[in-house]
């Protein structure tokens, strides 16, 4: 994980110093973004002892599996050249039913206009996610597009649309009594969520 | 009294809507949007009288009880407020309209640890306008309601009016309109 943030700073440095060279000024925007993120395939790798016959279990399963979250961010970022842009965002999002996490992760953005014009954009982000009741830290990213809309020079109103994909450890169900295996029978979970996010982001 | 409280609403709504629609008539402006918050999602419509008094209607699906997981299902809302600009501020690149207003409002809505039932009672907000010069703007608030709940009350078998507790402490809350500007 270290070596993925020092990674995207080392990205993000050589970009700011690239802008520099343009004769571009660099510029700091702060914002605000909210969406729905609809859960749409699931996937799961279990592998844990049975408490009651001591046999090993191992459950490893990929279904679709709907179900609606929210999200919403804090975020904060530079434009360093013309057509890019990258972000910190911090917020909460739902990542399954009952399952929330408090993502912070990066963004980086091309606008085909460039970032102080209306126009279409991408955008691909990775972070982590923190969860309040376990230590598991979760792995996302996230790509996709939208449209930009120009309030004035430094306003800017984005339309997004993206395919995200996240990391967790989860309780792993036990179907004869309904409850879950304790966690000192369980010797691995991994689970992996599937989302179609649609927001908005507001930038100031 | 539920029939009370009916006719008391609508007196109000004609009231205060006889009143929109004379002033409208002088400008014939007004604003399509939606309304975004942690308390819902939907739709708005304002109707602006004059540089200084708008009316503001919105109706959004009540996602209070939904978010903290106490009801699977929204209920929905309606709001109503005459807001009056009482500062305009202008920036660089934007003017920023302060207003307040009061108002109305009613639904089918949850509240704290309580089934989701029928409430009306007044409404106010308080928020910033932001206007880029062209037909795209901005608007951030907070409002808060004063209203009343039917519920029904199992020992004396009929309904009981209670206090619609959340209505103060989703004054917290904030709310961004994106609006669209008509003339």
């Amino acid at each position: 994980m270290k070596k993925l943030i020092i990674s995207l700073l080392v990205f993000l440095s050589c970009l700011v110093s690239s802008a520099g060279q343009e004769g571009r000024a660099v510029r700091v925007f702060y914002g605000l973004e909210w969406g729905y993120s609809a859960v749409v395939l699931n996937s799961y790798h279990y592998n844990y002892t049975d408490p009651e016959d001591g046999y090993r279990v191992d459950v490893n399963e990929t279904a679709p599996n709907y179900h609606s979250n929210g999200m919403l961010y804090l975020r904060t970022g530079l434009e360093f050249a013309r057509h890019f842009s990258a972000s910190v965002n911090l917020g909460w999002q739902g990542i399954k039913q009952d399952t929330r996490i408090i993502p912070v992760f990066l963004r980086e953005n091309y606008h085909f206009n460039g970032n102080r014009d209306s126009g279409a954009l991408i955008f691909v982000s990775q972070g982590i996610g923190f969860h309040r009741d376990k230590k598991f830290l979760s792995i996302q990213g996230q790509f996709g597009g939208g449209y930009r809309v120009a309030l004035s020079h430094k306003n800017s109103m984005d339309l997004l649309l993206g395919l995200q994909l996240c990391t967790d450890a989860p309780n792993v169900p036990d179907k004869e009594n309904g409850s879950y295996i304790p966690e000192e029978f369980i010797r691995s979970s991994k689970a992996s969520y599937g989302a179609i996010n649609l927001s908005i982001s507001i930038s100031f | 009294m539920k029939e009370c409280i009916n006719r008391a609403v609508i007196c109000l709504l004609l009231l205060l809507g006889s009143g929109g629609v004379a002033r409208a008539q002088e400008t014939n402006s007004f604003r399509i949007g939606s309304f975004h918050s942690a308390k819902g999602f939907g739709v708005c419509y304002e109707q602006i009288l004059d540089e200084y008094h708008f009316d503001s209607f919105c109706l959004y699906a009540d996602m209070g009880g939904v978010l903290i997981g106490e009801h699977s299902t929204p209920g929905i809302k309606f709001n109503y407020t005459r807001d009056i600009v009482f500062k305009t501020i202008d920036r660089e690149d934007k003017t920023v309209s302060l207003y307040a207003g009061p108002g109305l409002c009613c639904g089918y809505i949850s509240d704290f640890k309580s089934p989701k039932s029928m409430a009306a009672g007044i409404h106010g907000t308080v928020g910033a306008l932001l206007s880029y010069g062209h037909k795209l703007e901005l608007s951030f608030s907070f409002s808060t309601d004063l209203a009343f709940k039917l519920i029904k009350d199992d020992r004396r078998n009929g309904t009981i009016l209670s206090f619609y507790d959340s209505g103060l402490f989703k004054l917290l809350i904030p709310e961004i309109k994106i609006l669209y500007r008509f003339k």
